[in-house]
């Protein structure tokens, strides 16, 4: 997701590429003093952007950034690995207090070393790594302390590590934390489930509605979570995936509802009528809002809520040839619908 | 840096509660069990990526219904009346697998040739649980399995081709101890080290050691010493 930073630079850099072509083919011709005077004013600008966060200002930087993106990932995914197979390979032979220190430290080690690179290192990369091992390594020092005193497993330790993966996020401004802290808080609250239905809070996993409810929420948390203009696309992606894969769950499984008691072909005919209604709301919600990536969500969730329908309705009617055929006639009609709602959008106000 | 001091003092508090609560509970056992230990009962240790561990091998279902899985206990447990009554019958088509439910589970150690454990009692609420000095209490999950009788006879006779697998027929359907939670007790260093060295790779349960399982007043449970 573009920063809101990288999206002023990027309207500063398209503005110059687009007043020197104007002016090339004649159409206009700025005086010098005022050239200057809104020169000097994108430089000023572009400068205090690029102090106040990672900024690319041409194509080169923009593709370095995103390699530094696939190198934060990677890295973290590597380090967490680093780490939690030493942890696993030493463990048998340590006493007590080395054990302790080995899985306590280093989250509060990792915690110190964010901050010193957020202040020594202002693109943010190397702290994001840094943060989200740190909440990696919170859950392994969780994990190996339930495991040390035969603690039974809790929805406790999402609650933790998503708390601390928000504070490093909102603390700092770090992407890679954040999506930790909504996967873990939103974990805890989609187990909560399990509680009214007398479950144990692993099997609230199973139970599809408070994914729902989850989903909802973190569509709606910009509107009422203060914090970096970046993280919104965060939270909106990660509720309409969750609403998405919810939907698509329950309307194909009823005894994933939490009402599966009950008619479960009742349950499941109902879901499909909530998901034909949710994942159109949902592209048109996106598109009105101008959320690019909840239009995504939502169209790939209504590409892929059509097909069950159809494999529902024409696999067994229909030879196999002639099912496929209306598969690529009915994705045709997609694309034609798409072109025409992007028509409709290009025509500007 | 106040909101690394807040994840610092997150880490500080989690592990603070962890360890107190636990150092409290141990200082003070309710019970103490002995039991016999098996080579194939112990888990890591040594050049072992795995933690080293004690691991609670519940026996296979045996045809009696332990208290607190009859009827009664499935209700308290809060099994819906149409589950209930489907237990002890046959599975028919429109019988649905319902989730497991968490119980406290009551287990004693038996005497046979592989020293597992036999589910002595079940209970919704720890308390309700007799404690003695013979068993262990634990927490488990309690779910519905089907316990099949083979393929009927006539079923395989005009099925010359199929694999005597494929032909499956209903079952009866019972409750079981599915999953004991935690399924394996933490050992230190020491404790494997003395369990490795005395039991080495006995097959079986020609070889045992003995260890001392103790439990907590509120529902803890530890390995307390092995011998």
């Amino acid at each position: 997701m573009p920063s809101t930073e990288q999206l002023r630079a990027s309207a500063i850099i398209a503005f110059r590429e687009e007043l020197a072509r104007l002016e090339a083919e004649g159409v206009v011709a700025l005086d010098p003093a005022t050239r200057r005077r809104i020169r000097a004013h994108h430089d000023a600008t572009l400068a205090a952007l690029a102090a106040r966060g990672d900024v690319d200002l041409t194509a080169a930087a923009a593709r370095l950034s995103t390699g530094m993106r696939i190198a934060t990932l990677l890295g973290t995914i590597a380090l967490s690995a680093a780490y939690g197979l030493f942890v696993s390979a030493h463990w048998g032979t340590l006493a007590l207090a080395p054990q302790l220190a080995l899985v306590g430290f280093p989250p509060v080690l990792l915690v110190v070393l964010t901050h010193v690179a957020v202040v020594r290192e202002r693109s943010g990369y190397v702290a994001s790594l840094i943060a989200t091992v740190a909440a990696i390594a919170f859950a392994v020092n969780l994990g190996t302390l339930g495991q040390l005193y035969n603690l039974p497993d809790s929805r406790v330790a999402l609650l933790a590590v998503g708390a601390f993966a928000m504070l490093l996020a909102y603390g700092y401004g770090l992407t890679l934390p954040l999506i930790v802290g909504i996967g873990g808080l939103g974990g805890w609250l989609w187990t909560l489930g399990a509680i009214p239905l007398g479950l144990w809070w692993r099997d609230g996993f199973g139970v599809i509605e408070p994914l729902l409810l989850v989903g909802l929420l973190a569509l709606a948390a910009p509107t009422w979570i203060r914090g970096p203009a970046k993280f919104a696309p965060w939270w909106r992606g990660m509720g309409a995936s969750a609403l998405v894969l919810g939907l698509l769950l329950v309307e194909s499984n009823g005894g994933l509802s939490a009402f599966a008691t009950t008619g479960r072909h009742t349950i499941e005919t109902g879901y499909k009528l909530l998901g034909a209604v949710a994942l159109t709301g949902l592209v048109v919600w996106g598109i009105r809002r101008d959320q690019r990536l909840v239009t995504q969500i939502g169209s790939v969730g209504a590409v892929l809520y059509l097909f069950m329908r159809l494999v529902d309705w024409f696999w067994d009617l229909l030879p196999k040839w002639l099912f496929f055929l209306l598969v690529g006639a009915f994705a045709l009609s997609v694309l034609l619908v798409l072109r025409r709602l992007r028509r409709a959008r290009a025509v500007p106000a | 840096m106040r909101w690394a001091i807040a994840a610092m003092a997150l880490v500080v508090v989690a592990n603070g509660v962890v360890l107190v609560s636990a150092g409290r509970e141990r200082a003070a056992p309710a019970t103490l069990t002995t039991i016999e230990v098996c080579s194939g009962h112990l888990v890591g240790g040594e050049t072992s990526d795995e933690a080293p561990a004690l691991r609670l091998r519940v026996a296979p279902d045996s045809l009696s219904i332990p208290p607190g899985l009859d009827a009664p206990g499935l209700r308290a447990l809060g099994y819906p009346e149409a589950v209930i009554a489907a237990v002890g019958r046959e599975r028919d088509s429109t019988f649905r697998w319902p989730r497991s439910r968490p119980a406290w589970v009551r287990l004693r150690q038996r005497s046979d040739s592989l020293a597992e454990f036999a589910v002595v009692e079940v209970a919704p609420r720890r308390e309700l649980l007799a404690r003695d000095s013979g068993t262990v209490v634990v927490r488990g999950l309690i779910g519905l399995r089907e316990r099949r009788n083979g393929p009927a006879p006539d079923a395989m006779a005009g099925h010359e081709h199929a694999a005597p697998g494929v032909v499956r027929t209903a079952g009866v359907i019972y409750p079981a101890v599915i999953e004991l939670i935690p399924s394996q007790l933490h050992l230190d260093h020491r404790q494997i080290a003395t369990l490795r060295a005395g039991l080495g790779d006995t097959a079986g349960c020609a070889v045992t050691r003995q260890a001392v399982i103790a439990s907590g007043a509120k529902g803890g449970i530890w390995v307390e010493s092995v011998r």
